[in-house]
């Protein structure tokens, strides 16, 4: 009997699987606090910049406002339309939830990580994908024909992102020569504390997080790319026909969402939790913490101000601007990134002996030509497509009555 | 442990596929594929294939799928009345060629070849970075008529497209 | 390394408890009166007219096949991001013959037009 009761509940296997519950609560409430958080940053920041103060009555500084928000969404009536296809309606929000919550496996905060895995890009992207087909779940199963247009322009729109999205995140991991995302915050790591190593401060960093961030934007439905919910062209999009706590499931989903897509550009390009005193044991765990964190928030004010500034995109101007113009540059930041690597770190075992007579691989002379040739291909490359997309002139938009 | 798990995966992913072949509405049947495919990814992770289980999700998941459904909508199939079976012939082709795969795959379970030796371990043929030396050395022909096919779609939905579009336009 | 997926697995399992949790607790809590103009579709405060469907332009499709051939191009070039530092010079021309291939395949679409979003 005892021994049974060990094959089945051992120790080990037992404490294995306390530990990883544990680390996964500590996640999704670590991470609903930080929504809650960003909910507030969002309205505050917005208040100011349109000269009004926010939300700031619940609470100190109205802080506690996301919690009265949570109790009033969850006492609502929750309605499901008759012409609804029931099961497809409720599963939508599980499903678009489910696919951001999933990523942040793999996202570390600061030096706790949760787990490293070989493909933990790939797989941050993957489980992203799935987003598009719970949009288009949404839109449909609500049949309703502004949720429909809504899921339509939200999968096309993500899916016209994607695509530079991923490109950039190739250039990188050239760069690093791994896919562990533990690899690639590790490659920014400085042991003088020196934020040049960071991924940002090259020339090839740079165009990669410029086409990164922006493709991202996109990606979480950020303004001025938030044309799936266009209110005043398709009421709410396809979240039209939530309401109650469905309704809070997507709002969700949609903050999550924007705090992953900060959470992986600051791990990507800013160096993660790296910082001076993040290598001390204990006190540089926290402080490790502390600056992932800082770093994240940072840049979601960052979405907030250009929320507060930039005007929506026209539907054609931003289906364009995906496939004319952060997808060439991608391409063409593909190519300069494996010219940087050649010409800093490979000899005439790969083929590219010229570069011996810049001194051995890794030499200073050799990084100096690297940047400048990186740096004038990215620059004419950048002028040449914003050339190629100005020369058209002012399209003119013309709407069909059967097709839309 | 992982017999058992194996097993659980592989029922989810059939019972997905039988329910996706079962369910009259197009849209319901494209959902779950989607389960399908999932199952799949979870049985190329059980064979130690991460990057695999990661390219299933991301291109059939995430890209098949949102095509499927793309043309599900275009053609407003998903209220289609009962159909009349345009192909009388398909079920008994059908049939056989279903019989054919299982008698082969009986075949490979009864009577297995010699196994093919290896020099790695499970462990690393999966990963990415020996996937990519193979696919560039003993694998580049494939490699590069992949690229030429791609473009071929590319082109023909590029030619049907725009021709209907030209049709459609006054 | 299969701890590492197993950890995942779990991870997943919860990030579809995650959503499922208040929506299951929230049907304790809430208040249901439905009406049938309360559960009709929304249109504006008018009545629903016709059907939902209404004729998608093609360039939806056309976008949703060059995401799949861009997608699939992208997936390939991982294993080779991943190996290029070691692989030298040949596999950079390789690629190079892949990805030429494929832009080949964009600016036949741009110039056709393809992209525009009409």
């Amino acid at each position: 009997m005892r021994a049974m009761w060990e094959f089945f509940f051992g120790v080990g296997w037992l404490a294995t699987l306390t530990s990883y519950l544990t680390i996964t609560t500590a996640i999704l409430v670590a991470g609903s606090l930080v929504m809650m958080l960003l909910t507030w940053i969002e309205r505050r920041g917005l208040g100011y910049m349109q000269d009004r103060k926010g939300p700031n009555r619940v609470g100190p500084f109205g802080l506690f406002q996301p919690i009265a928000e949570a109790i009033k969404t969850i006492t609502k009536e929750d309605i499901t339309p008759t012409d609804a296809d029931r099961w497809v309606h409720f599963l939508a929000p599980v499903v678009i939830l489910a696919s951001t919550v999933a990523a942040f496996a793999v996202i570390p905060w600061g030096n706790l990580i949760p787990v490293d895995i070989n493909v933990g890009v790939l797989y941050i992207v993957a489980v992203s994908a799935v987003h598009t087909v719970g949009i288009l779940m949404a839109g449909w199963a609500s049949n309703n024909k502004f949720a429909l247009l809504g899921g339509m322009r939200g999968v096309a729109q993500a899916i016209s992102y994607e695509i530079p999205q991923v490109l950039s995140l190739v250039s990188i991991v050239m760069l690093v020569g791994s896919m562990s995302v533990v690899d690639v915050i590790q490659n920014q790591m400085d042991p003088y504390g020196n934020i040049l190593s960071w991924h940002i401060f090259t020339p090839v960093g740079l165009l990669s997080f410029i086409v990164f961030w922006i493709a991202s934007l996109a990606e979480g439905e950020r303004p001025p790319f938030d044309n799936p919910e266009a209110e005043s062209e398709l009421v709410a999009g396809y979240m039209t026909e939530y309401g109650g706590m469905k309704f809070a499931v997507l709002f969700l989903a949609n903050y999550l969402t924007n705090f992953a897509i900060c959470a992986v550009t600051a791990g990507v390009f800013l160096g993660g939790g790296n910082g001076p005193g993040s290598d001390i044991p204990i006190l540089g765990t926290l402080l490790s913490v502390f600056y992932f964190l800082a770093k994240s928030l940072g840049l979601f004010f960052v979405m907030v101000w250009i929320r507060g500034v930039v005007p929506r995109l026209r539907i054609d101007e931003l289906m364009h601007f995906a496939w004319k113009f952060l997808l060439p540059l991608a391409l063409v930041n593909i190519f300069s990134t494996s010219l940087w690597i050649a010409i800093i770190r490979w000899g005439a075992e790969q083929g590219m002996g010229i570069a011996e007579a810049l001194g051995a691989p890794g030499s200073i002379a050799r990084i100096a030509v690297a940047w400048v040739v990186t740096a004038i291909i990215n620059v004419v490359a950048f002028f040449l497509v914003a050339r190629l997309n100005a020369t058209r002139g002012v399209t003119t938009y013309q709407a069909t009555p059967t097709a839309v | 442990m992982e017999i058992a798990f194996f097993i659980i995966t592989a029922l989810l992913t059939i019972g997905a596929a039988v329910a996706m072949v079962l369910s009259h509405n197009a849209v319901h049947s494209a959902l779950w594929l989607v389960l399908n495919f999932f199952g799949v990814a979870v049985l190329y992770l059980l064979l130690n294939a991460p990057f695999l289980a990661m390219v299933q999700i991301t291109v059939y998941a995430g890209a098949i799928m949102v095509l499927f459904l793309f043309v599900i909508m275009l053609l407003g199939s998903e209220q289609g009345q009962e159909e009349v079976n345009g192909l009388p012939w398909q079920t008994p082709v059908a049939l056989v060629m279903g019989l054919l795969l299982v008698v082969m795959a009986g075949y490979a379970l009864f009577f297995p070849g010699t196994p093919v030796p290896t020099t790695q371990t499970p462990n690393e043929i999966g990963a990415p970075d020996i996937l990519a030396r193979k696919l560039f050395s003993t694998y580049l022909l494939p490699f590069e008529i992949t690229s030429v096919l791609l473009l071929v779609a590319l082109i023909g939905a590029v030619v049907l497209t725009m021709k209907s579009r030209e049709g459609d336009r006054v | 390394m299969l701890s590492n997926y197993a950890f995942i697995g779990i991870f997943a399992i919860a990030a579809i408890t995650f959503p499922l949790l208040p929506l299951i607790l929230s049907r304790f809590i809430r208040p249901r009166r439905p009406t049938p103009i309360k559960l009709s579709t929304y249109e504006c405060g008018l009545e629903a007219m016709g059907d939902i469907w209404v004729q998608f332009k093609v360039q939806y499709y056309l976008y949703a096949l060059a995401f799949v051939v861009f997608d699939i191009e992208t997936i390939y070039l991982y294993p080779w991001a991943v190996a290029y530092g070691q692989l030298g010079l040949f596999a950079l021309i390789e690629m190079a013959i892949f990805l030429l291939i494929l832009v080949a395949g964009l600016v036949y679409a741009w110039r056709k037009g393809a992209l525009e979003w009409i």
